[in-house]
């Protein structure tokens, strides 16, 4: 048996977002119960809890379809993983895919589960794409 | 983590030549969100300046970090304007060779 390290996990959380897979028990299974998230730090609300930050996933894949993420690099250590990412998207209405850098921030504890992820990206990256847009 | 905090306190006190003494010659040094680009040592420095005419009295409280022998990662907080960032960056014998920061420019303008 292959021992799954943080990074196989966080993969595995991109993986099934990339994949559209959220309404399994796959996703709320990489959580630890009182996970916290943040997808835009500092101006995004923390959202608390396996069940609230499950939710917010399937709020967010209803405003994009076609979610894909490009890995520059990663650092990690037993409890945190940090990905550098390009990520892009597709928004309702639009066939151009809309894409920014980003860096990801994941806490993991010791059974493996996520207990921390938040993001940090320009939102003038997102805005400048999207302006005008209906 | 002491060199983490040794090098926002480079940062910190607006200290370019202490930063630039953190970078392998070869360094390329990226603010992703502003756009700027830095390669090597000397154009660091000069970042270093930039910043500090820009953002006089910026300092850089470091939230979250770790560094492995190639690589580390910086959650940071400029004050006092509450900016909240991070940093990814890469090493070799122990000086930084890339670093690129991510910060939201909608929240500040230098």
């Amino acid at each position: 048996m292959t021992a799954v390290t943080p990074t196989d996990t966080v993969r595995a959380l991109l993986d099934l977002l990339a994949r559209g897979a959220v309404h399994g028990p796959e996703l709320a299974g990489l959580f630890a119960a009182d996970v916290e998230y943040c997808y835009h730090v500092p101006t995004a609300p923390v959202v608390r809890g396996r069940e609230a930050v499950v939710a917010e996933l399937r709020t967010q894949t209803t405003h994009y379809s076609e979610f894909r993420y490009d890995v520059r690099s990663v650092t990690t250590t037993p409890e945190r993983v940090v990905v550098e990412r390009a990520d892009s998207f597709v928004l309702p209405g639009r066939t151009d895919r809309v894409g920014f850098p980003v860096v990801g921030v994941f806490d993991l504890a010791a059974d493996g589960t996520i207990t921390g992820w938040r993001e940090y990206w320009d939102t003038r990256t997102f805005a400048a794409q999207t302006r005008g847009a209906s | 983590m002491s060199w983490i905090e040794d090098y926002y306190g480079a940062w910190s006190a607006d200290d370019a030549e202490a930063v630039a003494a953190f970078m392998a010659e070869d360094v390329v040094f990226e603010d992703v969100t502003a756009g700027h680009v830095a390669r090597g040592p000397r154009q660091v420095r000069r970042f270093v300046e930039i910043c500090a005419e820009r953002v006089p009295g910026a300092r850089y409280e470091v939230v979250r970090s770790h560094a492995c022998p190639d690589t580390y990662a910086v959650e940071w907080v400029m004050q006092p304007m509450g900016v909240r960032g991070a940093s990814y960056g890469t090493l070799r014998d122990g000086l930084i060779t890339g670093n690129r920061d991510y910060w939201n420019g909608a929240v500040f303008t230098p």
